[in-house]
């Protein structure tokens, strides 16, 4: 049998999650932030970050964030020797 | 049945290209670093956005959403890290040691000490966040970046897939179980999900075969739906038909035909 009180905490949870999820899709503002090292770091349009050279551009970008990722890699600094490995300590980046 | 929703959803989640999903961040652990995946971590997401602090309520959103409906469903249906365990269960003549039930609230650990406290204080950029030793980070696109670009992968993070391999050698689900911290988040719904297991007690003979099947070491007729349970349902090869998926308010009795 349902207990007492699971009824009213997926009421709750199914309210607070669709409410979370509307504003965080629809009406929060993430900024865009841009990285040293070889690529730019720039905003999902799921609101992650995602690290980009023009190497992986296709691959991970969709058409619509294509013209701000690349302004945001011809604006990165250059790679230097002294950030190598080139993307450590990016955040998201899984090397 | 679940080996083909399996691999759709790897096929789904990693395109190679073919589409991005914008604004989806599904609870499941297959990392956004990776140059075909689909849609986002939501680890990974959760941390980027804490580092430009912003509340992440997409990803908090989302998470909670699809625990609410289903709980911890998407660990057997969906995640491509599940697939990968369920594959390496297949291997029968590896020695399987069941955990105590007390290593399962390591996976709570990780999730508030490597996800929620790391994220709001030294940042996802440290090695001290879950990324820094996620095994799908560093297998699906840790690797692959190094092998296509040079970029090195730092050698913790190999010792961590290394660490993470061999427990999924040795303990079936091993990662879910002890350390998958998307897993722990969605288990806190487990108890109260719309869709969880419906378990009738009539028709129950304690035959113990649920007990025996459940991948997560779960007695499903005793307890059902514990923070584990993964609604795999291979527990629904109960002779008696006492097990069943169904809606939460929905009186047992029917649990045989759900």
């Amino acid at each position: 049998m349902t207990r007492n009180w699971q009824l009213p905490a997926l009421v709750l949870a199914l309210l607070v999650s669709l409410v979370l999820l509307g504003y965080g899709a629809f009406g929060q503002r993430v900024p865009v932030k841009e990285r040293q090292a070889s690529g730019a770091i720039v905003q999902h349009d799921t609101g992650g970050l995602a690290l980009v050279d023009k190497a992986t551009l296709h691959t991970i970008a969709t058409p619509q964030a294509r013209p701000e990722i690349q302004r945001a890699i011809t604006e990165a600094p250059a790679p230097s020797p002294d950030n190598a490995p080139a993307t450590s300590g990016v955040p998201g980046c899984p090397t | 049945m679940r080996w083909a929703v399996q691999a759709v959803w790897l096929a789904a989640l990693n395109p190679w290209g073919l589409y991005r999903v914008g604004g989806v961040c599904l609870p499941v652990l297959n990392c956004h670093g990776c140059p075909i995946a689909a849609t986002t971590c939501p680890i990974g997401a959760f941390g980027n956005m804490l580092d430009l602090r912003v509340v992440p309520f997409l990803v908090l959103g989302s998470w909670g959403l699809v625990g609410a409906l289903v709980g911890r469903l998407p660990c057997a249906w969906a995640c491509p890290f599940g697939l990968l365990q369920d594959l390496f269960a297949k291997l029968r003549f590896i020695p399987r040691w069941r955990p105590p039930r007390w290593t399962s609230a390591l996976k709570y650990a990780v999730l508030v000490g490597m996800v929620l406290v790391a994220g709001l204080t030294v940042g996802s950029a440290s090695r001290w966040y879950f990324c820094g030793i996620c095994p799908a980070g560093t297998g699906t696109a840790g690797i692959p970046t190094w092998i296509r670009y040079g970029l090195a992968v730092p050698s913790i993070r190999l010792v961590f897939l290394g660490i993470f391999l061999a427990m999924m050698l040795f303990v079936t689900r091993g990662f879910c179980r002890l350390a998958c911290p998307i897993g722990a988040g969605l288990a806190l719904f487990n108890r109260f999900s719309l869709w969880r297991l419906r378990v009738n007690q009539g028709k129950c003979v304690a035959c113990g075969l649920c007990r025996k099947v459940c991948p997560m070491g779960e007695d499903p007729a005793a307890a059902a739906n514990g923070e584990e349970c993964i609604r795999c349902l291979d527990c629904r090869r109960c002779p008696e038909r006492a097990i069943g998926l169904g809606m939460s308010n929905v009186p047992a009795k029917d649990a045989g035909g759900g």
